[in-house]
């Protein structure tokens, strides 16, 4: 009786142990996913914020002309530059604060070569031509047209916006946009 | 009486000792079902905050690449526009012709036989740029080997593009609207987008002596 008495005991305590076991375990991995998640949300909403910082450079620089943009790259002396420092008020660089986080935005500007295969024109002399009616036309093919620096001057200009939040408590990814600005004006 | 000498007690000690304090035996295993209920909730808690969490990171990447696909787009209607405005009487009769061709073929018998028969591929699907035995072309999806060479699409990871023309017409084409509409689809997406850019164009004439 008292032998049984004491092993009860004993199952007592080693419950007790094996609970508070459990617990600090479960505790300290709920900790765990707590902090996980929450710099997962300060990422989150960090990854936000670099949209919409991308959204912006990209909208300011797609609306600037043609000319202005191609006058960068004549300033910077090369066909492809990143910029790191602002240009006509964007603000770009190395470490862009925004309250309290900071990200890197660098621009890309690059003379896009292009070309324009399959052309066509129409085939004169037609002594039946009349300008008002389509079924008295005649096409025939012209030469292709590469604006590409050597045939033509480049008539078309790639921008490449990188946003990257930095400083953070984890690595994040760096989001990037593209688009393309023609010369619409000569 | 303390708990631990309740043991020690028989006979009709032990009935009242079991009356007063109750079984202990029941009470065996209890903090262990207790904790154990306990970590599971937390468990549970920890799984859908996980799931949620992984969830907005997914809708941050369909956000990404809209944004993506909805500045490419504007790009290639930015370099069709050039292409009109390069080319403007090109676009304008082979998109008459493509009109004219089209009336001929369903059989309109309001409009006279073309001079030569229709060419294969067609004035308006030159300029489009892409027809059978050419699909490869700016304004559409380019070869992969031809768009690494140019860097064109880099470092967006685009699936498939192409970009078609339509003219809306009025006052026998001296006025239209230009719609140029654009389709993306992004690298790993079912999804493909539509974006459309429409212009006002007009056509004057400049007479000779004028």
């Amino acid at each position: 009786m008292r032998q049984n008495s004491r092993l009860r005991a004993g199952i007592s305590l080693i419950e007790i142990m094996l609970a508070f076991m459990i617990l600090v375990t479960a505790t300290f991995s709920a900790a765990g996913v707590i902090s996980f998640g929450h710099r997962g949300t300060v990422a989150d909403f960090r990854q936000v914020e670099a949209m919409q910082i991308l959204v912006d450079r990209m909208n300011k620089l797609t609306n600037m002309h043609y000319a202005s943009l191609d006058s960068f790259l004549t300033a910077a002396g090369g066909n492809e530059y990143t910029f790191n420092n602002d240009i006509e008020g964007i603000v770009l660089g190395d470490e862009v604060k925004i309250d309290k986080n900071t990200y890197r935005v660098h621009a890309t500007l690059k003379r896009q070569p292009i070309t324009f295969d399959s052309l066509m024109e129409l085939d004169f002399p037609n002594p039946s031509y009349m300008p008002a009616s389509p079924s008295t036309w005649l096409f025939k093919d012209r030469v292709s047209a590469a604006f590409n620096g050597v045939d033509n001057p480049y008539k078309v200009i790639k921008i490449t916006v990188s946003v990257k939040p930095v400083g953070g408590m984890t690595d994040e990814r760096e989001f990037a946009a593209v688009s393309y600005v023609a010369d619409l004006e000569s | 009486m303390k708990s631990h000498d309740k043991m020690h007690v028989s006979g009709e000690e032990s009935v009242s000792a079991v009356l007063k304090y109750g079984d202990n035996s029941r009470r065996n295993g209890m903090a262990l079902v207790i904790v154990l209920a306990f970590s599971t909730i937390l468990l549970i808690l920890g799984v859908v905050y996980l799931r949620t969490f992984s969830q907005s990171t997914h809708i941050s990447g369909l956000q990404l690449d809209q944004i993506q696909a909805e500045f490419f787009a504007r790009g290639m209607q930015n370099i069709a526009t050039f292409k009109i405005k390069r080319y403007p009487d090109f676009f304008l009769r082979s998109y008459r012709y493509h009109v004219y061709q089209n009336r001929v073929n369903t059989g309109d018998s309001s409009v006279p036989p073309p001079l030569v028969p229709f060419t294969n591929p067609s004035p308006f699907q030159k300029f489009t740029g892409t027809y059978p035995g050419r699909t490869n072309d700016l304004l559409h999806h380019m070869h992969p080997t031809e768009d690494s060479t140019l860097g064109f699409t880099t470092p967006l990871k685009i699936a498939t593009w192409s970009t078609t023309f339509n003219l809306r017409s009025a006052e026998d084409f001296n006025r239209a609207f230009i719609e140029i509409d654009v389709y993306v689809r992004m690298e790993g997406r079912d999804l493909v987008s539509q974006y459309r850019m429409s212009l006002d164009a007009s056509q004057t004439r400049k007479i000779p002596g004028s």
